[in-house]
């Protein structure tokens, strides 16, 4: 596809995303009232969502507010692009939050992005202003937050993005670098934001399955993750790509309409890497370790994905790299199997719902004998028995292409010794030697699932603090493997790849694993339809017919990319376009110390 | 306007609810319990983990950095740069500018100024396990500024030479969550075993009896060790020990009016603050604090 063509899609589609966002009233916040401003709109009506969102409804000194990320980076954005349209009361009160109101950080990766974005153009905005919330002057404020933002564009490039394919925060990422490519002076700096952009583009591109991201995320949780299409992101991959019908609920959301009224544009590759569905293929990617820093002896390794892109299904599953039997990051999902179908009927997951709170301890610092308390009062959900996302350092996998193992080992004092198997309920289940099959016409799916097990459904909703009728979170089948060695194998095959359903089922089922050997020495083999051999040991060896995996993955592999890791150079090219990235880094030079949640 | 060094000083906060993944909410304030009047200190509203002071400023480790409040105008200044948060703990060496050491989850680190003034941190922890980085409490050798005692999640690491070497201690494995010198030498609170005694920072003993509870604060007066207890207040010798005193809270922090050693204030997060005026024997709860983590008292008379 044409450049220009393509940005004609883009610009048509950004403007339905901000047409609905006015139309639906929904431009009244910081972060929506870019939709409004094309209208003109009448000053005090601005003043009022300015006063609302900085001064959340106080008549108080600006002096006396406090700012986060949330609230920083809107502030800017809403001054850079619009000043000329904005009154001076408007100016000068997002002065006033900026320069007097007490700023801070925040504590993950998208939060210091947001907050060092917002304070950088503010500090190009009034150079001589002095930043009482800081003490500091405005160049030292302006050269701490570039030595951050460089220093992780370059950490990403290296080793990868911490925060990483997360439905949920990709937005902040990217409208946050969106609004400093737009904004910033420093021409430098921009470059390197440019090409950051563009990485985060390909990661959604990469594993685009109709509208979902498929495979595994650094954090998709909230309750949501058997919706087929979901968190803050989904209003960009719509935007750059395109090819789905547009959702006034799904595609408006407020943390993107910053970036949906900016002049930011990818290369169209990326739309057409996200749709090329003639060939399935795998996308591995390697990305930057959590960050655990406590209940460790030894520090997290990196995080390697797998995702198999078939025609009508793909499946995905992660290294979680996390060490020992602590760390389990609280919304992370390390895979599901995904399709293209409404919310809750395309998508399988289970999850080993591990609520020690020690999780919590691995990564905020509240006391340990407080805080599995203290994080489930503000997060109840976290803490549920029923949950279907968080990682448990419990679980193992190991995956080729269609076909997944996924074990858990689980301690006698673990306090939810079990696993939960989340299973679509449109479809007619079909039980042949233990294994189930489903038929979802354009493919077929197997499952095995390990030990003992009840069926019983799952069925959870926002108002649950008084009644739930309808499961507008999750409903569907919930399989609860009642175990200490539970686990899943799970096949899917293309209809096309095989004779029949009832020859896949026949062939399947007569290909049984014996369990024993993982029961007494937590080792399982397991043979596929299509020849493979997938060969796990808890805690051991990994090994595909016979052969171990190697998951010294590079930063990408798929096709059309090279980026190999630890170099800063990657390319992702097709046919018709090429797009070549150098971030220049000296590999002499230490990288900047991750210091926060990613 | 009141001198900082006659009034007491507390992180805390008035509401119950006031932060996301943490319990406590912002604050630092400043006043006297007998009184009962508490003045919120400038416009600062950092988490405030530990307070230290220096001859110019009050130190405050925050949740989201470090910041300098200017004990003569009254304003702050962030101390805190890209690589420091989340600071646990504040402590001042006589070597160096400013000479601020800092420990935090990420590692022990020490301060210098850069080209804009801006103050800057060098990490001396990285080669370090992450238990062992986890840094709680940071005590200063009094005798040689260039150690720097450290509680950790992995026990007690003495950092020498001014961080370019460290040697652990005898206590290891165990999370370390108070420091303490007095003239019988270095006292450490564990999350188990209790505390800890030690002459040289590096080899220590169990003082007195095992205690089951967690110790996370350590101060003491006339001879004798207060400490901050996962159930109350413990106060003893390292002879003897008290029974657990005061309602049974986590106490983060314990501190004693210097003016009056029968004066104790203790602060819980959650739980609030707490006075004595009777060496711990009763108890009455300050309003308004819902939450508090940290304690300076008074350097003179109130």
């Amino acid at each position: 596809m044409r450049n220009t063509r393509y940005h004609e899609q883009v610009n048509e589609r950004a403007k339905e995303i901000l047409n609905a966002c006015h139309r639906d009233g929904r431009a009244t916040d910081l972060w929506s009232v870019h939709a409004l401003m094309p209208h003109n709109p009448e000053p005090d009506i601005i003043v009022e969502i300015i006063l609302t969102s900085l001064w959340r409804g106080s008549n108080a000194d600006a002096n006396k507010l406090l700012g986060g990320p949330f609230e920083i980076l809107p502030a800017m954005l809403l001054l850079c692009r619009w000043e000329n349209q904005l009154s001076k009361k408007a100016i000068g009160l997002l002065k006033e939050f900026m320069t007097l109101a007490h700023l801070e950080r925040g504590n993950t990766e998208n939060h210091w992005l947001m907050a060092y974005s917002g304070i950088l153009l503010a500090t190009e905005r009034w150079p001589d202003e002095n930043y009482q919330w800081s003490g500091l002057s405005s160049k030292a404020i302006a050269a701490e937050a570039k030595r951050w933002i460089n220093g992780i564009i370059n950490r990403t490039a290296i080793k990868g993005h911490h925060e990483y394919d997360s439905t949920g925060y990709h937005i902040e990422h990217m409208t946050a670098y969106i609004g400093l490519y737009e904004h910033t002076k420093d021409s430098s700096l921009r470059s390197n934001v440019e090409k950051m952009l563009t990485l985060l583009v390909a990661d959604m591109a990469l594993e685009f399955f109709y509208g979902a991201w498929a495979g595994g995320h650094s954090r998709e949780g909230y309750r949501q993750n058997t919706w087929s299409q979901l968190g803050g992101i989904l209003p960009l991959q719509y935007m750059y790509f395109g090819g789905i019908a547009f959702d006034r609920i799904n595609h408006v959301h407020n943390f993107a309409i910053p970036a949906v009224v900016a002049d930011y544009r990818p290369s169209p590759l990326f739309a057409e890497m996200a749709w090329d569905r003639k060939t399935a293929h795998v996308v591995k990617k390697t990305k930057a370790p959590r960050t655990i820093y406590r209940n460790a002896k030894t520090d997290a390794t990196p995080i390697r994905k797998y995702t198999y892109m078939s025609n009508n299904f793909a499946l995905g599953s992660t290294q979680t790299g996390l060490p020992g039997n602590k760390a389990g990051p609280i919304d992370l999902v390390s895979w599901d199997l995904t399709w293209n179908a409404p919310n809750h009927q395309g998508i399988i997951v289970c999850n080993h719902p591990y609520n020690s709170p020690d999780r919590f301890s691995s990564f905020l610092n509240g006391f340990p004998q407080h805080i599995g308390r203290s994080i489930s009062s503000d997060k109840p959900y976290l803490q549920w028995p029923d949950r279907l996302f968080g990682a448990s350092p419990y679980e193992q996998m190991l995956q080729s292409e269609g076909s997944i193992v996924v074990l858990y080992d689980l301690p006698e004092d673990d306090a939810h010794p079990f696993v939960n198997l989340f299973l679509p309920n449109k479809y007619s289940w079909l039980q042949r030697n233990g294994w189930l099959f489903a038929n979802i016409n354009s493919f077929f799916i197997s499952l095995l699932p390990i030990g003992e097990y009840e069926w019983t459904t799952i069925r959870e909703a926002n108002n649950s603090n008084i009644l739930v009728r309808e499961g507008d979170l999750i409903d569907g089948w919930l399989l609860r493997l009642k175990t200490y060695r539970p686990g899943l194998i799970l096949e899917a095959i293309e209809a096309d790849k095989v004779k029949s359903y009832e020859s896949f089922v026949e062939k399947r089922s007569y290909l049984s694993p014996s369990l024993e050997e993982w029961r007494q020495n937590k080792r399982l083999e397991v043979k596929t339809t299509t020849g493979q051999t997938l060969d796990i040991t808890h805690g051991g060896q990994h090994l595909i017919n016979g052969k171990p995996v190697d998951y010294n993955y590079d930063l990408y592999e798929a096709p059309g990319v090279s980026a190999p890791l630890n170099k800063g150079i990657i390319q992702f090219q097709n046919k018709y376009h090429s797009v070549k990235l150098d971030f220049g880094i000296d590999s002499n030079q230490p990288l900047i110390p991750m210091r926060v949640i990613g | 306007m009141t001198d900082f060094s006659s009034q007491w000083l507390v992180a805390a906060s008035a509401e119950a609810t006031t932060g996301i993944h943490i319990v406590q909410g912002p604050g630092l304030y400043s006043g006297n319990p007998i009184e009962n009047s508490w003045v919120r200190v400038g416009n600062n509203q950092s988490t405030g983990f530990s307070l230290h002071r220096t001859q110019h400023s009050i130190i405050m480790g925050a949740n989201h950095g470090m910041y300098s409040l200017n004990r003569e105008n009254r304003k702050w200044n962030q101390l805190h740069d890209e690589t420091l948060t989340e600071v646990l703990a504040v402590a001042s060496s006589s070597i160096g500018d400013p000479g601020l050491i800092a420990g935090s989850p990420f590692g022990v680190a020490s301060s210098y100024k850069d080209d804009l003034q801006a103050i800057r941190w060098t990490f001396h922890s990285d080669k370090l396990s992450p238990n062992e980085r986890f840094t709680n409490t940071v005590l200063i050798d009094p005798d040689d500024h260039s150690r720097w005692i450290c509680g950790t999640e992995a026990g007690i690491i003495t950092y020498t030479d001014s961080g370019s070497n460290f040697e652990h201690s005898n206590i290891c494995d165990v999370p370390v969550r108070a420091l303490h010198h007095n003239h019988e030498g270095f006292w450490a609170g564990c999350d188990q075993g209790g505390i800890y005694n030690s002459l040289d920072g590096l080899s220590w003993k169990l003082s007195v009896k095992r205690i089951e509870v967690p110790v996370y604060g350590i101060t003491s007066c006339n001879g004798e060790i207060v400490a901050a207890t996962g159930r109350g207040i413990l106060f003893g010798t390292s002879k003897t020990l008290s029974n657990l005193l005061g309602p049974q809270m986590l106490f983060a922090d314990v501190a004693i009016d210097p003016s009056n050693s029968k004066h104790w204030l203790a602060a819980a997060s959650p739980g609030g603050l707490w006075f004595s005026t009777d060496i711990g024997e009763q108890w009455e709860q300050i309003t308004p604090f819902k939450n508090a983590r940290c304690i300076l008292p008074p350097e003179k008379n109130i």
